[in-house]
């Protein structure tokens, strides 16, 4: 990343503050903030600032229901553990904390699995458990390389038809923290797993889509998606409950994730 | 819209719990701490998701995620980092930008901007009702702004809009908008006081 870069992230902040980038932006420029500390006392400062302007709305009396319907889901909701082992730099915590974050929302109602299928089964295991196997980031064991990622597409094509004719095919029409809709296709028979989405966000020249299965606590890459792909079979065999996760990462992928995931789904 | 309610109950007799001690209760499972954070903070809460989203159904389906997910990472708060009120905030407003942005079409969005642009201004609506502090002096920072920069900062903040569209609906380029964004939020930070 050059210094000339860096002065343009300068100018950044405000937006940051503001939730007014998109969230690739706004991963990169998270990026920027584990390189400068100015940055991230400013980010800070500005995240104070802007509280102010939300506090300062009008407030609005809740419904009883949505009282009763959160004192019930608790009840039955389980926290997110509160270790939290000493990060490497910022960027890496958020990333982790995002992570946890992410994985918590498969406890709520952000992505959903489709009724009766047997990852709705699933959905009894706890959180925590899930939230644990996702925190832990750990350097990738193998990294994935480009070979394989750039399949030709009539391989890519063969390989999700080969999954939608699965006997125990599974597939869930999951959303991205940016709203897109992805759908994520799998068969533990085939020990394979996909994921198609034909609304992916362009991403800028130097950054990439990237999948990871996350099993026993190890963030495993699975793979690219390269901007203008709609679809993407994960490398590797996927293992019974592993979780499947996609982040935005520099081209040609990383080791292990470096920004926080758009997506994670339990298989 | 506007609705009379009690904000944070004023306790003459005992001093209220904090609402970082609450939040720090909730974070070790305390259910009845997350009754009483809820109680003080959902009106504050679900305000700023629906000055975003408008829509009240919506708005309550964003609150209702914004606490469970305060219930599920209160133990990530830490309260040397900031204020409780500060971190809930933040979270709500980001979640309520992702609705906004994932929800409406951008002609729906173009239609809820402009009938928020005939409602009356900031200073206007705090006279018809009870008026907290914080409302007060936000106001008055914000009205130390240039017309421009406050144009950008709530087109940003409340309407969450995202920098390339207060660009293409102010007509001006994206680096401007970025500019009047952080010139703007260091007048405000100034002006409110914030100190790192």
């Amino acid at each position: 990343m050059s210094a000339r870069e860096d002065e343009d992230y300068g100018s950044w902040a405000g937006a940051y503050a503001l939730d007014a980038l998109t969230p690739d932006e706004r991963n990169r420029y998270e990026q920027y903030l584990s390189r400068s500390e100015d940055a991230r006392a400013e980010a800070a400062e500005f995240g104070d600032t802007a509280a102010l302007l939300g506090s300062a709305t009008e407030p609005v009396a809740p419904s009883p229901e949505l009282r009763a319907n959160l004192l019930a889901a608790i009840a039955s909701t389980p926290q997110l553990p509160a270790e939290d082992p000493a990060p490497s730099d910022e960027t890496a915590q958020r990333a982790r904390e995002d992570v946890l974050a992410g994985a918590s929302t498969l406890g709520g109602n952000v992505i959903q699995p489709a009724a009766g299928s047997k990852a709705a089964r699933r959905w009894s295991r706890p959180v925590a458990m899930l939230a644990a196997a996702a925190a832990v980031v750990v350097l990738g064991v193998g990294v994935a390389g480009g070979t394989g990622l750039l399949n030709p597409q009539s391989e890519q094509q063969q390989a999700i038809s080969a999954l939608e004719d699965a006997d125990d095919l599974q597939r869930v029409e999951a959303t991205a923290t940016d709203g897109t809709p992805v759908s994520v296709l799998w068969s533990e028979e085939l020990a394979s797993a996909a994921i198609t989405s034909d609304d992916m966000p362009e991403l800028a020249d130097d950054l990439v889509y990237q999948l990871w299965m996350i099993r026993d606590g190890e963030t495993i890459p699975a793979g690219l998606m390269e901007d203008g792909e709609t679809s993407a079979v994960m490398d590797g065999e996927l293992h019974q409950g592993d979780v499947i996760g996609i982040t935005v990462e520099p081209a040609g992928g990383s080791e292990a994730p470096t920004t926080a995931p758009i997506l994670l789904q339990a298989t | 819209m506007l609705v009379t309610m009690t904000r944070e109950p004023e306790r003459v007799e005992q001093a209220p719990a904090s609402l970082e001690d609450l939040l720090t209760a909730v974070a070790s499972g305390d259910r009845a701490a997350f009754a009483e954070l809820y109680d003080r903070t959902a009106p504050r809460v679900l305000g700023l998701i629906k000055r975003l989203l408008i829509d009240h159904s919506q708005s309550e389906e964003v609150a209702q995620e914004v606490f469970l997910e305060i219930w599920q990472t209160a133990t990530r708060y830490q309260p040397t980092k900031g204020a409780a009120v500060t971190w809930m905030l933040t979270m709500a407003h980001r979640r309520a930008v992702d609705r906004v942005r994932a929800s409406q079409s951008s002609r729906d969005r173009d239609v809820r901007i402009g009938i928020r642009d005939y409602e009356p201004g900031f200073d206007q609506v705090s006279e018809a009702v009870e008026v907290s502090v914080e409302h007060q002096r936000v106001a008055k920072a914000l009205a130390r702004l240039t017309e421009l920069q406050r144009q950008a900062v709530q087109l940003a903040y409340y309407g969450g809009l995202s920098h390339s569209e207060i660009a293409a609906r102010l007509s001006i380029p994206i680096g401007t908008v970025k500019t009047r964004l952080r010139d703007g939020m260091i007048r405000l930070r100034d002006e409110l006081g914030v100190v790192p």
